[in-house]
This record gives structure tokens, sequence and C-alpha cells, in this order.
């Protein structure tokens, strides 16, 4: 009678240890999604262990739990297991904080290039890769874990959503959605109004992986340009009248805020020293030259080019800076006359139009198909005192001129 | 294989667009990737199936009792029947491999066959990891269909554990995302021999024996 009570007890609290298991588990699991420790989880966890700690005593009150072996056995077993999935997770910890891989891949597509593994073991100072994307994008973070489990002490990374942390994207110059960003953090002694420095902070640009596919070869470029800690050098060429850097600051200080040094640069007399252009040269600007450029300067000028250099040339109409031979294997042709917007609302009037500098800065809206306009969006931009060139494409020409 | 020709023709469109060199696209590579995935969501339905008569069958007929009581250990039973399934399941297995190789022998340049095979391991070793904890589920009940239902809710559990912890960050998604099967299952298809994902396959087989060969040591004593 006595034994057949305390079964019939022992079955009813027995069932009564789950629901409190169940409230603790759904206390904690609501106390880590939210991430605050409020009310309702500590009132769940409380309540299950209650419940659980009820059970306890009332079992172990009755004499014949003790004395039965099932309890013995099922103690055993408890323990064995606890201790078992405790070994074998510090087993996996240990395994997936040191991996072995081996990549069976033909190309080795899923491994780090050997330039890339240099450079990202080589970094000196701590880089911070942001990735802005509302979602983690398995491929990309695959590459990016491969650079960081060769250095872990100077590279990381972050995906970050930038309708989250708009914060981080103004801090960060973030474009567009999609953009990847490196940030190195600069020792404290830099100066603080170092090129491109966002409080000590250099930041480079890598590239858009909406716009193209994720690529380790930009990744790496960015990499070393910050590890190199040199800025990208910028010349603006001197000598026949062209509008100097003085005239020009707003871009000069942009292009600073975007980490590029401008520098004048005057090539005849660089080449009758005997030198040529400086080898750190990103790209040249020829901003309206008002007399022609000499021979050498324009072979020197195409060399760069065929080296793979960018040279952006602003050509005023009716001066003659003697680049055809250069523009010809282009495919583009000078024309001097002047560009005169007679359309829609920017009239020829007495105001100037729209805008107001008159019929001679045509408003430009829309640009075509060109990779070098694509960011551009339907972007207005003024042109004044356009000269008109024309271009077409060149049987085999290697990049696309117009 | 849509999805594939959708990639081609997706591909093919950006170079007309922004010009540049045309890129490259492994398409017996994607091939095997998505038949693969499809094998791996099928399996999540039909291990439960394969391990749920285990051991809640013999409870059913009361044939445990002489299993727990045979001069053979705990150990080496669960690991013979957890053999049995995987071997059904390799049978099941090989002609579809012999399929896919036939078409795989027309890629070309040819498939690296080191891919292949390793692919196929990962797909044996995901079988085997649902069998093994299928197969302790099976031993706590003597109901087949619950044991195949709750076979099945741990395995998808594990399985989209994955997509819970995508989108956070911090030491404890890291080890949740660690835990699941989809993640390393991945891993190891697209080539790449991991020791950490092969690890966490061995773990989960050897847990899923140990916590069955447990389960029953402690029926024993269960009836006293």
């Amino acid at each position: 009678m006595n034994i057949g009570a305390a079964i019939g007890k022992s079955k009813f609290w027995r069932r009564l240890l789950w629901p409190g298991i169940g409230l603790a588990v759904a206390g904690l699991s609501a106390g880590v999604v939210s991430g605050q420790w409020g009310a309702l989880p500590m009132v769940l966890i409380i309540a299950g262990l209650a419940l659980v700690l009820f059970w306890l005593l009332l079992v172990a009150t009755s004499q014949a739990f003790w004395r039965s072996r099932a309890t013995q056995a099922g103690t055993n077993a408890l323990i064995a297991v606890t201790a078992m999935v405790l070994i074998l997770g510090l087993l996996n910890f240990l395994i997936a904080r040191y991996p072995q891989r081996i990549d069976l891949t033909e190309n080795q597509i899923f491994s780090l290039a050997p330039q890339s593994k240099a450079i990202v073991q080589g970094l000196e100072q701590p880089v911070r890769a942001y990735v802005f994307s509302p979602t983690k994008l398995p491929p990309v973070e695959n590459v990016l874990k491969n650079y960081r489990e060769l250095n872990s002490e100077k590279f990381s990374y972050e995906f970050v959503n930038p309708l989250q942390q708009p914060g981080l994207v103004q801090e960060l110059g973030m474009k567009d959605p999609g953009d990847v960003i490196l940030q190195v953090s600069e020792p404290a002694q830099d100066s603080p109004g170092s090129p491109g420095s966002i409080g000590g902070d250099r930041t480079q640009f890598v590239q858009n992986i909406q716009q193209e596919t994720f690529s380790e070869s930009k990744f790496t470029n960015a990499l070393r340009r910050l590890a190199r800690d040199q800025v990208e050098q910028i010349y603006f060429l001197d000598g026949h009248g062209e509008h100097r850097i003085e005239e020009l600051s707003v871009a000069v200080s942009l292009l600073q805020d975007r980490g590029y040094e401008s520098q004048p640069l005057n090539l005849a007399a660089l080449l009758n020293q005997g030198q040529g252009i400086p080898e750190d040269a990103s790209a040249i600007v020829v901003a309206g030259p008002q007399r022609g450029l000499l021979e050498p300067e324009v072979a020197a000028l195409k060399a760069y080019l065929d080296q793979g250099g960018g040279l952006m040339l602003l050509i005023d109409p009716n001066t003659d800076p003697k680049l055809t031979p250069l523009l010809q294997e282009w495919g583009v042709n000078l024309d001097d006359r002047l560009i005169i917007d007679g359309s829609g609302g920017l009239g020829v009037d007495a105001t100037g139009g729209v805008v107001g500098f008159g019929p001679t800065a045509p408003l430009v809206s829309r640009y075509g198909n060109h990779p070098i306009t694509a960011d551009f969006g339907s972007g207005n931009s003024l042109y004044p005192w356009p000269a008109r060139s024309t271009c077409r494409r060149l049987p085999g020409s290697m990049p696309r001129p117009c | 294989m849509g999805s594939i020709l959708e990639q081609v023709a997706t591909l093919d469109f950006q170079q007309q667009q922004f010009g540049g060199p045309a890129q490259p696209l492994d398409v017996p590579y994607l091939l095997l990737q998505d038949f693969l995935g499809v094998m791996a969501s099928l399996l999540l339905v039909v291990m439960p199936m394969l391990s749920m008569g285990l051991y809640a069958e013999e409870r059913k007929r009361g044939t445990l009792e002489l299993l727990a009581t045979s001069p053979i250990t705990n150990w080496a039973v669960a690991l013979g029947k957890l053999l049995a399934a995987v071997t059904f399941f390799l049978g099941m297995l090989l002609p579809i491999m012999a399929y896919e190789a036939l078409i795989f022998a027309t890629a070309n340049p040819a498939m690296p066959v080191l891919v292949f095979l390793l692919s196929h391991l990962a797909l044996v070793l995901l079988a085997a990891a649902v069998l093994s904890l299928g197969m302790f589920i099976s031993s706590l009940t003597s109901s087949t269909i619950l044991a195949a239902i709750l076979t099945f809710g741990l395995a998808l559990l594990l399985w989209v554990i994955e997509a819970v912890t995508a989108n956070a960050s911090g030491p404890l998604a890291e080890v949740l995302g660690q835990l699941s099967l989809l993640r390393h299952f991945k891993t190891l298809t697209q080539g790449i021999v991991d020791s950490g994902s092969l690890a966490i396959f061995a773990t989960y087989i050897f847990l899923g024996i140990f916590l069955t060969a447990q389960s029953v040591e402690t029926f024993r004593f269960q009836r006293s």
C-alpha cells in the first residue's frame, strides 16, 4: 500500500520534471535571443528551476528511490554522458580552433593565392574589413575566413547591415550597399591629419560585391596598398598653361579624402634631367593645356599608358595640345569647336539657364554605357567650355575608348 | 539544373553589359553540388525511416531484454546495427553514384575524381550521423513513428541551426554554427578536407553509439 502510493507519487512528479526543464530552457533562450535579462526570462528560469528542485526534493524523500538500482544506473549514465559530451565538445573546440585543410579542387579555388598569404601574414597594423551587406554571403565569408586564419591577430572582418549601423556607414564612407571597405588602425603617434584619415584610421575602398563578384586579387591589392602605407599619387601636368593645383583645390581636397595625394608634374623638366614619369603615379591629369605638349612628353605619356597608367585629359576648345598621335591610337579625335547647349529648359537666355552658367556649360545627366561613367547613374554634371571629340571603336583595340 | 542555366545566362548578360573578360563557370562542379544538396535534403526524410525501427521494434516485441543481456556488449550491438543501416544506405547510393559517374565522365575538362569521392563520402558521413542519432532516439521509445518524427526533428534542427546563426555574430553564434550539419556537409562537398568538419561528423556518429549503449544499459535496470 505504502509502496504503491510512493510509486504513484513518483510517477506523477516525474512528469513534472519536464515542464520544469522546458520552462528553464524557454527562459534561457528568451534571454539569449533578446540579449536582455529582463523580467520575463528571469521569471521563466526561476519557475523552471523551482519545479525541478521541487521534483528533486519529493523524489529524494522517498526511500525507494535511493534503494533502487535504476537510480544508480541512471546516475551513472547521466555522469558518463555529461563527461563524454564535455570531452567531445572540448576536442571539437580544439580541432575547430586549429583547423587543417586540404583543398582538393583543381584550381585551389578555396585556398588563397601565395601572394595573398604573404601579404596578410606580413600585415603590421591591425586591418579590419567591413562588408556592407544586410546578409552574410557564404562565398565571401569563406575567403575572408581564410585570410583571418592566416593572421587572426592583425586581420578581422565584419558584415555590417548598413541600415542598422548608419554611423559606421558615414564613418567609413560607404556609397552603395555591397561596398567592401578596409580600415587600418594607425598607431597613436601618427599625425591625425594624414591623408584619408578618419580619426587616425585610414580606409581603403575595395570593391562593390553587388555589382561584381568578390575578387581575391582586388582584396589583396587593397590590403597591399594599406600595408605599404603608401598613398596613391596623382600628378597634374604642368608647363603648358594648365590649371594649377591651387586652382583645383576642391578636386584636390576631395581626392585627398579618398586617399590620393595630388602633386604638380613638370614632365619636360623631368625628361630634361633624364627621368621619366614617376613610378608611383596612379594617374596623370592634364587640365586644360593652352600650349602644345612636346613630342618627348607625348611619347612618355604614351609609354605610361601602355604600362597600364591612367590619364585624364581636359581639353579646352580652340587649343591644340598636340596629343593627336596619342589619341589616335585610342580612336579619339579632337575637334576644336565649342559645344553650345541650345536645348530644352537650359536654353540660351540672358540669365544663363537653370544653372546660371550660360549655354557654354551644358548640363549632362545621361552618360551612355561605359565603365567609367557606370557609377554616375543619372546625376547631373556641368562641363564649362566643352570641346567636341569624336571617337570610334578601333578593330582589335583593347578596352573600350567610347 | 535550371539554376545553373540561369547563372550562365546572368553571367553572359553581365559580360555584355559591363565588358571585361568572360567569367568561367565550372558546370559539372556546380551540378555535383546542386545534386548533392538535393540528396542531402532527401536524406533528412529517408534516414529517420531507416533508423526508426533499430531499437524501437526490439522494445515493442520484447526482444530488447535479450539484446541487453546478451554476452556481446551494448556497444558492439549498437555499432552493428548502425553499420547495417549504413550498409543499406550505401546499397541505395551506389547505383546513383554509377549514374553520376556516367554523366561526369563526359565532362570536358575532366572532373577531379577526388572531389567526386570526397563529396560522396560527405553524404555517407551525413547519413551515418543522422542514423546514429536516430538509433539513439529509437532506443528511447517503443513507438517507431515517434522515433522517426523525433529523429527528423533533431536532424532538421541540426540542419537549419546555421540559418539561425547566419546573421548573428559572437561566440555563441560561432559555437551553434559549428554544430550545424549543413555547414560541414557543404564544406566537404566543395572539395575541402577540413579537419573540423570531419571531427564533427565523427562526433555525432560516436555520440549516437555511445548514447545508445548508455540508454540500453539503463534499460537493463529500469524493470527492477
